[in-house]
């Protein structure tokens, strides 16, 4: 009689994955392999791929429109006066608050 | 993902927040909690808003921002991110009669992680085994060189900041840094210390990891 049981679940692969990372199917359905990986289809299959980060495509993310275009700040001088009258406990929550919502 | 105008909108509510009171204390506590409230999944994140503002053709927000680097250097307490550490490996509590089923992903997945600041965390991020996928060496030097340009609007956070590189590239006991990494560390710490322009900094860190070594040679990376 074999010995060799199922795997146990703990000791699914996915289980070894580490967090923040994703497998390679998942790269491919959330685009996160790196444009210089292979040109072709064929190429891509054969070899392995490199794979991005979440957080480099995030570092990657543009926030200007044209280079050439001026790199303005829009001014939000509404939420400056606003978080000035709160007390400076309150204005970092709300200035968190205000930042996160942003995105 | 946001868009490039949800991207500047949050930057310019971050220098809007920071300037609402001209207490460095408070600039700093408002950084580390957006810090803290993105999360250690979404580090980059920070990242990438501090890199807005550094693109920007705002003086002033750029001196704001690095001002309040400077508070936190000062205090040794950097707004940071968390990536798992090469050297440290956390077994189970208790280790006896340990079944197969202990080993599952959470105890490979939840190696303790370091906190690093915004500089030491695209160092290691790009160099050491942690639970990202190594950054890539082009987005490790744009975004090195970004941090080194947003930081040099402050003179103090330009001064303390390599001061700190370099001692960290000196410490070899907690196990924080790889040898490789320690030597990017210290080639920062160097270029920016020598006034060297923010691409230069960021080069000088890639070159540092180009050493000729004798064919067949193999180093370990420790």
């Amino acid at each position: 009689m074999s010995s060799i049981g199922p795997t146990p679940p703990g000791l699914g692969a996915p289980g070894f994955d580490p967090a923040g990372q994703v497998t390679l199917d998942q790269a491919r359905q959330h685009e996160l392999l790196r444009a210089d990986a292979g040109a072709g289809a064929a190429v891509a299959e054969a070899a392995p791929a490199a794979l991005v980060d979440p957080g480099e495509a995030v570092l990657g993310l543009a926030a200007w429109d044209g280079a050439e275009a001026p790199h303005a700040l829009p001014r939000d001088a509404g939420l400056t006066a606003r978080l000035a009258m709160m007390d400076r406990a309150d204005a970092a929550n709300a200035g968190v608050d205000a930042i996160v919502s942003a995105l | 993902m946001p868009a490039p105008g949800q991207l500047r909108e949050a930057a310019a509510r971050l220098v809007a927040a920071l300037a609402a009171h001209d207490d460095p204390e408070y600039r700093l506590a408002l950084l580390k909690r957006l810090s803290r409230r993105l999360g250690e999944d979404h580090y980059p994140m920070f990242l990438r808003l501090l890199g807005v503002v550094a693109e920007s053709d705002d003086g002033e927000a750029k001196r704001l921002l690095a001002d309040t680097v400077a508070t936190a250097l000062r205090r040794s307490d950097l707004p940071g991110g968390a990536l798992s550490s090469w050297g440290a490996t956390r077994l189970p509590d208790n280790v006896t009669g340990m079944s197969a089923g202990a080993l599952s992903g959470g105890f490979f997945g939840t190696s303790p992680r370091r906190m690093l600041g915004p500089v030491e965390y695209l160092v290691v991020w790009h160099l050491q085994r942690t639970q990202r996928t190594s950054l890539g060496a082009d987005a490790f030097r744009h975004h090195l060189a970004l941090l080194v340009d947003l930081l040099g609007h402050s003179p103090e956070a330009a001064t303390l900041y390599p001061q700190k590189l370099a001692a960290d590239a000196q410490n070899q006991l907690e196990g924080a840094y790889t040898r490789a990494t320690r030597e990017r560390l210290a080639a920062i710490a160097r270029a920016w210390q020598a006034g060297e322009p923010p691409a230069a900094v960021a080069q000088a860190a890639i070159d540092a990891g180009h050493v000729d070594l004798p064919a067949g040679w193999v180093v370990r990376d420790l």
